[in-house]
Formats: structure tokens, sequence, C-alpha cells
């Protein structure tokens, strides 16, 4: 009999927790994905609660956010895309929207935007948004942010430079950086002196001549000056560019252990020991590295300032998602609403930033970089209309009128607005990128010889259908080139 | 008459098969279940349309195993580690046993636990315990063993030819504490009559261990070899994942079939093709199980599973 009682309560109070779990449910909540360069903030909560404060009135609708290092999002992304878990509204770089694509996973949002996103098209324009459409339908929503990227930037510890007296004013080539490398390496044997930006990319993510079409499998040399696809890794700038870091691996300017490094550049600067590391150029780049390096940082930039197709920072809704219009009014706040885009990038007014007399803003007193409880300053350009965003202090107040301006410099890409869909050779780009995988980080560190390797690499990369997949995108390119000159 | 009696069986039997049920409830939805998505690998698989609802693909999610030499090389590494890990690691557990016998029960007690210390720590903590040592810029052996020799130091995790030798120590390391507590439980639970008469005979230990300690562990040995076997086709992931520290030009030797698994399905995020490579180490382990099986039977039949 007792054991009789004790069942029906189990039950009964399973049957509760049940019903109380539903009911809390009264308001949608939508799911919102997106990247962080650093670790997670630690008040995540607070700054949502006050989001959806906002949202609750505005759509109905409460937000979660989900904030996800850098170096796991993409791995994160994929495994909640093909879990069929709750995600409602993602950011995705190329290499997510590539993935997601190919797997059929996000939401064509053509009506979506027409009807709940008329503020994102008034915003962003039309010729701005082509960017995130495949063979003409919208799957992505890029932000609006820097599009033009100063490749070839080398951030550098000002203190060094300035006890050794190195002037910066002339660099304008990798030879000018191997000579300010060798004085602090003979200077500072203990101190790494050059390493890549994130974990798990080569440096080759900044050091770029080339459109990459996306994917690097085929790529139009010279800028994307040319409509001619061709093999990135028979190039002349990639052998020029991997024979200089070879050079410097060899001088040790890297660490012997660059291949397996598991700390970003900005972590180890941060640590104290790093000379330098590669970025972008754009506006407001102080600012951004130095809040998560933490000490003042001379930059240069080597390479030419250049746009490619397909670089952008998008927004998508994943066909788990169960409110898709709520989720496209979200994003269509993320372009229009002050508000909710401060609250993303900087938290809240007063506990996590003071605005000062001219607008900018800044820590409270007595708190910093490391104590703040949320700042996602280094991904304000991930949040969708950057320029609707307060300006940090120690950026010029008109950083985002330069911004516009800096989009309008350097050069374009000729297949600007192109999308390569590799649906059709998704066997032979599984075999080519697990040949690329295999030397990517040893070569592109430099800690292999180009001499021997690359032409090892190239020949196993035809083998395992390269050349496919260079075909498949100069006719997706030629039809897409014809189609623009209609 | 013949039902009473069939009854009486079941009712005999039947806290037996109630007992035996959480079991095969875990059983049947962990390792049956699942098979249903094997489908996958047959599929264009396509979020938007579900399972169901994707095309036919035929057998085009299995051509890029076999585009490279991709398919060669998993089976190959899988296979060799798997076959290393049992013969080395058979011998030092039951060598380990017998010694750990040998010596007083309180000095047993002690170095069984020194030794299965390494089986608790995780792959995560043991892989940068491995980097302690192989770090190229401040790693134990460049720095203290190699320059101490006066010879260059190697940069270990580009370097494919020392990974086979790495990772079967690294493997011992961790798991002979575990196994060999089977062996020396079976060697304490023997009847000390044999040794007693074998010493009375005059015997010495090296002669107690040849012909009483050994002969006797045989079905014990065989047991657990066939176990082994059963999974020779599977690999640790945290050995294979996380002690090469995922470094790309060691690939040729140290990526097995659960690693190219992983890699396949998040960093190309393709579930067709990570579903056909999981297919094919089932099935290829599955034949492997049974040549195994056929052999043991022809040494010793008591010992086959069928």
């Amino acid at each position: 009999m007792k054991k009789k009682v004790l069942a029906m309560l189990t039950i009964g109070a399973m049957a509760m927790s049940m019903a109380m779990g539903t009911s809390a449910e009264d308001v949608d909540k939508l799911v919102v994905a997106l990247r962080i360069t650093g670790t997670t903030p630690a008040e995540v909560d607070k700054v949502q609660e006050k989001i959806s404060e906002i949202t609750r009135e505005k759509i109905g609708a409460e937000v979660e956010l989900l904030i996800i290092p850098s170096g796991s999002y993409k791995q994160q992304m994929t495994l909640m895309l093909s879990g069929d878990e709750k995600l409602d509204v993602m950011g995705c770089n190329s290499g997510v929207y590539t993935t997601a694509l190919a797997s059929e996973a996000l939401k064509p949002l053509d009506d979506l935007l027409a009807e709940y996103g008329t503020g994102i098209i008034e915003a962003a324009g039309d010729e701005w948004l082509q960017q995130g459409q495949v063979a003409g339908i919208q799957y992505g929503i890029p932000v609006i942010a820097d599009s033009a990227c100063g490749y070839g930037t080398f951030g550098m510890r000002t203190d060094i430079l300035e006890k050794y007296d190195i002037d910066v004013s002339n660099v304008s080539s990798y030879d000018d950086m191997t000579e300010i490398f060798q004085i602090v390496h003979e200077n500072e044997p203990d101190m790494t002196v050059v390493a890549p930006a994130t974990v798990g990319y080569s440096p080759m993510q900044y050091c770029i001549e080339w459109d990459k079409l996306g994917d690097y499998f085929g790529v139009l040399e010279d800028h994307g000056q040319t409509t001619t696809v061709t093999n990135l890794f028979e190039s002349e700038g990639y052998r020029n560019y991997l024979d200089v870091m070879h050079n410097w691996y060899e001088s040790g300017f890297f660490s012997k252990d660059v291949t397996t490094a598991t700390e970003a550049g900005s972590s180890l600067m941060k640590a104290g020991n790093l000379f330098c590391y590669f970025n972008a150029n754009k506006p407001g780049i102080e600012t951004q590295e130095e809040n998560a390096s933490g000490v003042d940082m001379t930059f240069v930039q080597v390479l030419e300032t250049f746009t490619q197709t397909g670089n952008n920072w998008q927004w998508t809704i994943p066909e788990n998602c169960e409110y898709p219009e709520k989720a496209m009014q979200f994003i269509n706040l993320l372009y229009t609403d002050p508000e909710i885009v401060d609250l993303m990038c900087y938290g809240i007014e007063g506990e996590h930033y003071v605005v000062n007399d001219d607008g900018t803003i800044r820590y409270p007193d007595g708190v910093d970089a490391t104590t703040v409880g949320y700042n996602m300053s280094a991904n304000v350009w991930a949040v969708g209309n950057e320029f609707l965003a307060k300006v940090w202090e120690t950026n010029d107040p008109d950083v985002w009128e330069q911004t516009k301006e800096w989009n309008q410099t350097g050069i374009v890409s000729k297949a600007y607005g192109f999308f390569y869909d590799n649906i059709d050779v998704t066997t032979e780009m599984a075999a080519v990128q697990s040949v690329y995988d295999e030397y990517r980080m040893s070569l592109e560190c430099g800690a292999l010889d180009p001499e021997t390797t690359l032409p090892e690499m190239n020949e196993k990369l035809y083998a395992a259908g390269l050349q496919t997949i260079i075909d498949e995108k100069q006719e997706q390119l030629d039809a897409w080139l014809a189609a623009q000159g209609e | 008459m013949t039902k009473g009696k069939k009854k009486s069986k079941v009712r005999r039997y039947l806290p037996f098969y109630l007992m035996a049920l959480p079991g095969l409830a875990y059983l049947f939805i962990n390792n049956y279940l699942p098979m249903g998505g094997l489908i996958i690998a047959f599929k264009n698989y396509s979020a938007r349309k579900g399972i169901w609802g994707s095309s036919w693909a035929g057998l085009k999610n299995f051509k890029f195993l076999f585009a490279t030499s991709d398919a060669w090389t998993i089976t190959r590494n899988t296979l060799g580690y798997n076959i290393a890990f049992i013969i080395c690691g058979t011998v030092l557990s039951v060598c380990i046993a017998i010694l750990l016998s040998e010596v007083q029960a309180r000095a047993a007690k002690l170095y069984q636990s020194v030794i299965l210390l390494p089986h608790l720590i995780s792959w995560v903590i043991i892989s940068y315990l491995v980097f302690a040592f192989l770090s190229a810029e401040s790693g134990f052996i460049n720095n203290a063993i190699l320059k101490a020799l006066g010879k260059e130091g190697i940069s270990w995790y580009s370097e494919a030819k020392y990974w086979p030798v790495i990772i079967v120590i690294v493997y011992l390391w961790q798991s002979t504490g575990y196994t060999s507590i089977t062996y020396y439980a079976s060697v304490v639970g023997f009847d000390r009559g044999y040794y007693e008469a074998a010493e009375l005979e005059g015997a010495g230990p090296w002669q107690k261990i040849r012909y009483i300690t050994l002969p006797l562990l045989r079905p014990t040995i065989i047991t657990m070899v066939m176990l082994s076997i059963g999974r020779i086709f599977y690999s640790d992931f945290g050995l294979f994942y996380q002690v090469p520290m995922n470094s790309g030009s060691i690939y040729s030797t140290t990526n097995v079939i659960d690693t190219y698994v992983y890699r396949g399905l998040l960093q190309q995020g393709n579930i067709g093709m990570s579903a056909a490579a999981g297919l094919y180490q089932s099935v290829v382990g599955f034949i492997i199980v049974m040549l195994a099986n056929a052999v043991t039977r022809k040494i010793d039949k008591d010992s086959a599973f069928i």
C-alpha cells in the first residue's frame, strides 16, 4: 500500500512539473546564436532580460542569447543544426553559411523579408542584400559593417617598438616586417615574435591577395581582377606567402608549437609573451584589439585593402526555427533599433558602460575589461547595423562615417556579390577538404618547406577532385556574370 | 501437462528476465534504435525535407571515402593500433597481475592504486600531460633529454612517423592498470593448494608462474582478448583526437575511423557522408569479429561466442 502511495506521488509530481514546464512558455522565446572573439560574458542573463523587456512589447517574443567563443562556434552550430535543436536566429560567417546551405538547413527568407523586414531593406539597400542571395534566393541577411578588409595588417606592442626605437612609418612589405621581427627576436630571445590571430586558423586568414570565392578551392587571383577561376595552391601569391612564413618559422619568429596553439593572438599578448599578431585593418581596429589584448598596440598594413565576395557575417533563420516571423522581426530590430543594438554590443547603460558628454561611451568607474560583466565591443560589426551603435571612447566619435568611407576604398573583386553553391560537388569537397586539412596549418604557419610539400599537396588535391570543383565554380561564375551583364 | 511444465519454466526464469530487462532496454534504445538512422548514409540529407523526405543518393556518400586513400589509411590505423593494444596490453597486464600477486597484500593495494590512477584522468588532461613532454618549444623531451644529448629538438606534432609509438605508450600507461585488475582478481582466486604442492616438490617462483599461474589464467586471457576483438574496429576517441592535438600533419598515423567521422560531421557538416563512414565501420567490424570468433572456435571451442 505504502509503495502504491509513493508511486502515485511520484507520478503526480512528474505531471505537475510537466504542467509547470509548459505554462512558463507563455511568450514565444527566440534562441539567438552569435559569436564572440574571447570568452562568453558572465552577465548574459541580465542583458537578455533587458532585451526581452523591449522585444516582448515590440514583437511579442523573448530572447535568449547564445554567445559562443569563435573557436568552437562552427562546430557548435553544425551540431545544433544536425541535432535539430531549438535555434531561431543564427549568425553565420561564410564557413557556417556554406555548410548550413549544403544540408538545406536555412530557411529561404524572401517572403519573410518583404513582410517583416522592411527596416532591413531600408537600412541595407537591395545591392547590399544581394550578398545574402544564392541563385536569386535570399538565405542570409548580411550585417551592415565594414566590408573592405585591410589585409596583411600586423598589430605590434607599442612598448617594445619604443624600447628598441623602431620606426614603423615606412613599413610597406613583408621584408620590412622581417627586419623588425629580427630586431625584436635578437633582443628578446624568450619572446614569441609573431602569432596567428585566431585559434585553428593560419595567418593566411589575413594575408589574402585573391578572391577566395568562399572556400579557397578555386580562386580569382590578382585581387579578383580576373574572371578565370584558378588553383590558389599553384599561384604565385600563395607561394610567395608560404616562402615568407617558412622563413619566419625557420628564423624562430613563430613559436615551434604554432600549429597546435590553443590560444588566440590577443590572449597570448595579454599573457605577456607575444610581440605581434596578424589582423585585418579597418577604422577603429586599435580599440577593437586593445580591448582584447589589454596593451597599447601599433598597427601597420603591408597588403592591399580589398573587398572579396561572400566574406560577410550574415543573420540567418534555420529550418529548426519555431517562429520564423518573430525571428525576422527580431533581425529587423537589429538593423533599426539603436537601443537593442547597444544592449547587444555593450550591455546595460550605467552597469556595463556609461556615456561621456560627447556621446562616446566607456567603462563605468572601477570597472575594466577584466571585470566588466558584459562587453561585446570586439564584435560590434557582427550585430546588425553597426552604424546604429554607440562609439567607444578610444575611437573617433565619427568612426562610423570613416567606416562608410573606408568601404569605398581599396580594390573590389569582380565577383563581388557572387555566391558559390557547392551542393553538386559535395563528394569532391569532402575529399579535397580532408587533403587540405592535413597540410593547412603546418604549411601555412611555415613549419613545412613549400619547395617539397606544396607539389605533394597539389598532386593529392587533384587526385581528390580539385579540378571538378574549379570547373563547377567557373560555370556558376560565368552564369552569374552573364546575369549581371543583363 | 506439458503446458504446465512450460508455465513453471517461464515462472522459474521470470526473475532473470526481469533482471535483464533494464540492460536489454538500454541495448535496444542505445544500439538498435539508432540503426534506423543508417538510412541517411544513402540519402542527400536535407534539413528542410527531413530524413524521409530527402532524395536518395545511392552509394554517392560512400564515394568520398574511396576517392582518396582515406578509407585505407583509417582502416589500417584503426586495426593496427587495436592489434598493438591487444597484444601489448594483454602481455603487460598479465605481467603486472602476476607481480602484484607475488608481493604482500598491503603493498599490492598501494601499487594497484598507483597504476590505476591514470585510468581516472580525462583525456583532455592527459593530452596536456603529453604536450608537456612533446612540446617543440618547451617540452621535457626536447629540452631536458635531446638537448642534454646534444641533439636537435624534434617537432613531435608534425612528424607522423613517431606517433605509432607515442600512441601505444600513452594507451598502455592509461589503461593497463585497469585491465590488470581482472587478471589480478583471477590470480588471487586460484587455489593455494596447487602452489603449496609445487613448493613441496621444490618448484621455484618462476616454475610456479610458468606451470600453474599461466595455464590457470588461460581462459580469462582468451575471454578478455575476445572482448577486445569485439571492439577492434572502434577506437578511443579521446586518445586519437585529444592526444595528437588535432594536428593535421600527423593525420596519416593518427586518423582513425571515429576521428574521421567526427571531423567529417563537425567540420564539413555532412551528415550523409559521416553516416556512410559509420556504416562502413560497422560492416567491416562485424566481419572481423565473425572471423576472429571462427579462429577462436578452432583453438578453444568453449571460449568462442557462437
